[in-house]
C-alpha cells in the first residue's frame, strides 16, 4: 500500500435518492457506485457525519474511514450535516500532502494515469473541478457542469489557510467561495474540467431562501477582505455586483425587491466567481 | 504549466461582454447562460487564442427534443468541419484547425452561419429573428504552446516604434463585391483613417483577386493611387512612386485590412442573408494580401533604408503620377 497522498474528504448521506431511467429510483444503487469509486491507491477517503447518521452509515465498506462532525449544522440549516471546514481539517490531520473534498453524490471514473495527474498538479495549486452530468449510470459522454465545483484538490497547506466557517455540505456556495478565499489570498486556482467526475443529474435540491442565505454567509466572509477584491482586476461591474450585495445580502427584510436584487445579483456574483476561476481553466484527457 | 494529460482552455463564456456581431443580449435559463444569435443569420465571435494549431467547442443550449441545429463555422474565412454532438440539454460542436488558419496578428475570428432563422418573441418586447443559443466557446491549443518569449522587451520596443513612427488608422469601412469576368473585385472605402500624420478622410482601395494573384489600387480624391499586387506564390510586389517612409504606412494599413473587414461584417452583417461563400473568399483573400504585406514590412524594416531616418511628422504624400 503506497503511502497516503490525497486524503479526500466528504459527507455521505444515510439514503440518496436520483431519477433513474424510465422513472425508477436509481439514488441507492447510485450512492454506493460513488462509495466504491472514491478508493484508490494512495487516495484515503474520510465521510464526516453528526453522531445522529452514524446507525445509517455502519454498511460501508473498511475503505471508508467514519469520522463524527463537530456540531451545529442542524441548528444553522434545519437537518443534520457536516461543515464543510471540519471535513477539509480532518483531511488535512492525516497529514496527506494534498487534500480535497468531493460532493458525496459524485462518482470518480478516473484511472491511475488520471489520479497521478490530479495528485501532481493539487501539489502546485488548487483544482476547482466541474462535473460531467449523465442522465443515467451508463452514460458514456454528458455535459460539463462550468456552475459548480464538486470535487477541490489543494496542498494540504493551502488547505489550513482557507476559511470555510459557515458553509455546510449540501449548501450552496462553499465550492464558490472556497475558490475565492484562495485567490484573494493570491493563492493559484486552477478550473478543471475531466469527464471522469460524474454526477447523475437531478433537480436542484436547494431553493432560493436557502441560496440566498447561504450567500449571506459568503458575504460576511467578503466583507472584511472587500479591498483584496479589488485587486483581482474583476471589473467595475463584478465590483459594483459585489458591493450591492455586501449592502443587502443580509436585508432582506427590507421588503420589496430585496430578495429579487439579491438573486440577480448573487447570480452575476457567481458567474463573475466562475470566470475568474477559467482565468486558469485546464482539461485533464 | 500542466503537461502530461492536462490541455490549458480558454473559455469564452456569452454572458459576459463579447468583441463581435449578430448576438442578441445574453440571457439564463435554468442557471445556464448564452445569446441568441440574431437577427440575421451571421453571426461574429472574436476570441484571444493562443498562436497555431487549435481545437474549438461551441456549447449550444437545446430545448428538450431539440435537434442540434445546422451551424457552419469558419475561422478567419476559413470554413472549418464542425462535428455536431449531443450532451444532454447542450448541443456541441467540435471544430480544429491548422496553423496556417490561425495565422496573423490579433484575434481569432470565427464566424456563424445559422442555417435558418427563426421568428420568437423576445422578452417583454416584439418578435424578432433567433439561430441558435450559443452558451460557450472554447479554445485548446493542439499541441503544448510555445516556450515563454524572451525578447520581450524587443516586442514592447517594436510595438511603441510601429505606433510611434508608423501610426495608420483604417477609419470605418465600407464594402462593396463585384466581379468581372472570373475575376472578384472588392471596393474598399475607408473613412476617417489616417496615413502616419496625415488625415485621410476618404480612402478607396480596389482589389481584384484570383487565381493568379490579386492587384491593389489605393488612392483619395484629389491625390494620386498607389498600385501593388501579389504574385500568384503570394509575395508583395510593390508599386512605385511612394518614398520609403510612405510605403512602409501603406503596408501597415494593407495589414490592416483583415481587421476592416470584420469591422465591417460587425455592421453590415445584422440581419443580412449573406453570402458566406463570397465572405469566406474576401476574408481570406485579405488576410493572405495582409499576411505579405506584413512580410514585406518586417523585410524593410530589417534591410531597407533606415527606419529611424526622416521626419515622422512630415505629412503622407501620394505619388504625383499613377504608378
Amino acid at each position: 500500500m503506497p503511502a497516503t497522498e490525497v486524503a479526500l474528504a466528504t459527507s455521505i448521506p444515510p439514503g440518496m435518492k436520483r431519477p433513474g431511467p424510465g422513472g425508477a429510483e436509481a439514488g441507492a444503487i447510485w450512492r454506493q457506485d460513488c462509495i466504491a469509486s472514491w478508493p484508490a491507491p494512495g487516495w484515503r477517503i474520510l465521510t464526516v457525519n453528526p453522531a445522529e447518521e452514524s446507525a445509517s452509515l455502519a454498511n460501508l465498506p473498511e475503505t471508508i474511514e467514519r469520522r463524527t462532525a463537530e456540531p451545529g449544522v442542524a441548528e444553522a440549516y434545519g437537518r443534520p450535516g457536516a461543515w464543510v471546514g471540519d471535513a477539509l481539517r480532518q483531511a488535512v490531520a492525516t497529514g496527506a500532502p494534498v487534500v480535497g473534498l468531493v460532493n458525496a453524490d459524485i462518482r470518480l471514473d478516473l484511472d491511475a494515469t488520471r489520479r497521478a495527474a490530479l495528485a501532481a498538479e493539487a501539489r502546485q495549486a488548487m483544482l476547482a473541478c466541474n462535473r460531467m452530468d449523465v442522465q443515467h449510470a451508463a452514460q458514456a459522454e454528458g455535459a460539463a457542469y462550468r456552475y459548480g465545483y464538486d470535487l477541490v484538490l489543494m496542498p494540504a497547506a493551502m488547505a489550513q489557510r482557507i476559511d470555510l466557517t459557515g458553509f455546510a455540505f449540501g449548501v450552496p456556495w462553499w465550492d464558490y467561495w472556497i475558490v475565492l478565499d484562495a485567490l484573494l489570498r493570491g493563492l493559484p486556482v486552477r478550473a478543471v474540467r475531466c469527464d471522469g467526475i460524474r454526477h447523475l443529474a437531478h433537480k436542484a435540491a436547494w431553493n432560493q431562501p436557502g441560496w440566498r442565505r447561504a450567500l449571506r454567509v459568503l458575504m460576511a466572509h467578503l466583507a472584511p477582505r472587500r479591498a483584496a477584491l479589488g485587486a483581482l482586476g474583476l471589473g467595475p461591474v463584478a465590483e459594483a455586483v459585489a458591493d450591492l450585495l455586501l449592502a443587502i445580502a443580509s436585508r432582506e427584510e427590507e421588503g420589496y425587491p430585496v430578495a429579487e436584487m439579491i438573486t440577480v445579483a448573487g447570480t452575476r456574483f457567481g458567474l463573475e466567481v466562475v470566470r475568474l476561476a477559467e482565468r486558469e481553466a485546464l482539461r485533464l484527457d | 504549466m500542466a503537461t502530461g494529460p492536462w490541455r490549458r482552455r480558454a473559455v469564452h463564456d456569452l454572458v459576459f461582454a463579447i468583441d463581435g456581431s449578430g448576438w442578441h443580449e445574453p440571457a439564463m435559463r435554468d442557471a445556464v447562460g448564452f445569446r441568441w444569435s440574431g437577427p440575421g443569420r451571421f453571426s461574429v465571435l472574436r476570441v484571444a487564442a493562443p498562436p497555431g494549431a487549435g481545437r474549438g467547442e461551441a456549447q449550444i443550449v437545446l430545448d428538450p427534443g431539440e435537434a442540434i441545429p445546422d451551424v457552419a463555422v469558419f475561422l478567419n474565412g476559413q470554413r472549418l468541419a464542425a462535428a455536431p454532438r449531443r450532451l444532454g440539454a447542450f448541443g456541441v460542436l467540435d471544430f480544429a484547425w491548422d496553423a496556417a488558419a490561425a495565422e496573423g496578428a490579433g484575434p481569432l475570428e470565427f464566424w456563424f452561419l445559422a442555417d435558418r432563422i427563426t421568428q420568437l418573441p423576445a422578452p417583454g418586447e416584439r418578435m424578432r429573428g433567433v439561430g441558435f443559443r450559443l452558451s460557450t466557446l472554447t479554445i485548446e491549443s493542439a499541441e503544448d504552446g510555445p516556450a515563454p518569449a524572451r525578447e520581450s522587451a524587443a516586442l514592447i520596443a517594436g510595438r511603441r516604434f510601429l505606433a510611434e513612427r508608423l501610426p495608420v488608422a483604417a477609419g470605418k469601412p465600407w464594402i462593396s463585391f463585384r466581379s468581372q469576368g472570373e475575376a472578384r473585385l472588392l471596393d474598399l472605402r475607408l473613412d476617417g483613417a489616417r496615413l502616419g500624420p496625415t488625415p485621410q478622410p476618404h480612402l478607396a482601395f480596389a482589389i481584384q483577386a484570383g487565381a493568379g494573384g490579386a492587384e491593389l489600387a489605393l488612392g483619395a480624391p484629389g491625390g494620386g493611387t498607389v498600385t501593388a499586387g501579389l504574385t500568384a506564390d503570394g509575395a508583395w510586389r510593390p508599386g512605385i512612386g511612394l518614398s520609403p517612409r510612405d510605403e512602409l504606412l501603406v503596408l501597415r494599413l494593407v495589414g490592416e485590412l483583415p481587421r476592416a473587414f470584420g469591422r465591417w461584417l460587425d455592421q453590415a452583417m445584422a440581419g443580412a442573408a449573406p453570402d458566406a461563400e463570397l465572405l469566406s473568399f474576401w476574408r481570406r483573400q485579405l488576410g493572405i494580401i495582409a499576411r505579405a504585406a506584413d512580410l514585406r514590412l518586417a523585410a524593410l524594416l530589417a534591410d531597407g533604408p533606415d527606419p529611424y531616418a526622416g521626419d515622422p511628422d512630415v505629412p503622407f504624400a501620394w505619388p504625383s503620377v499613377s504608378t
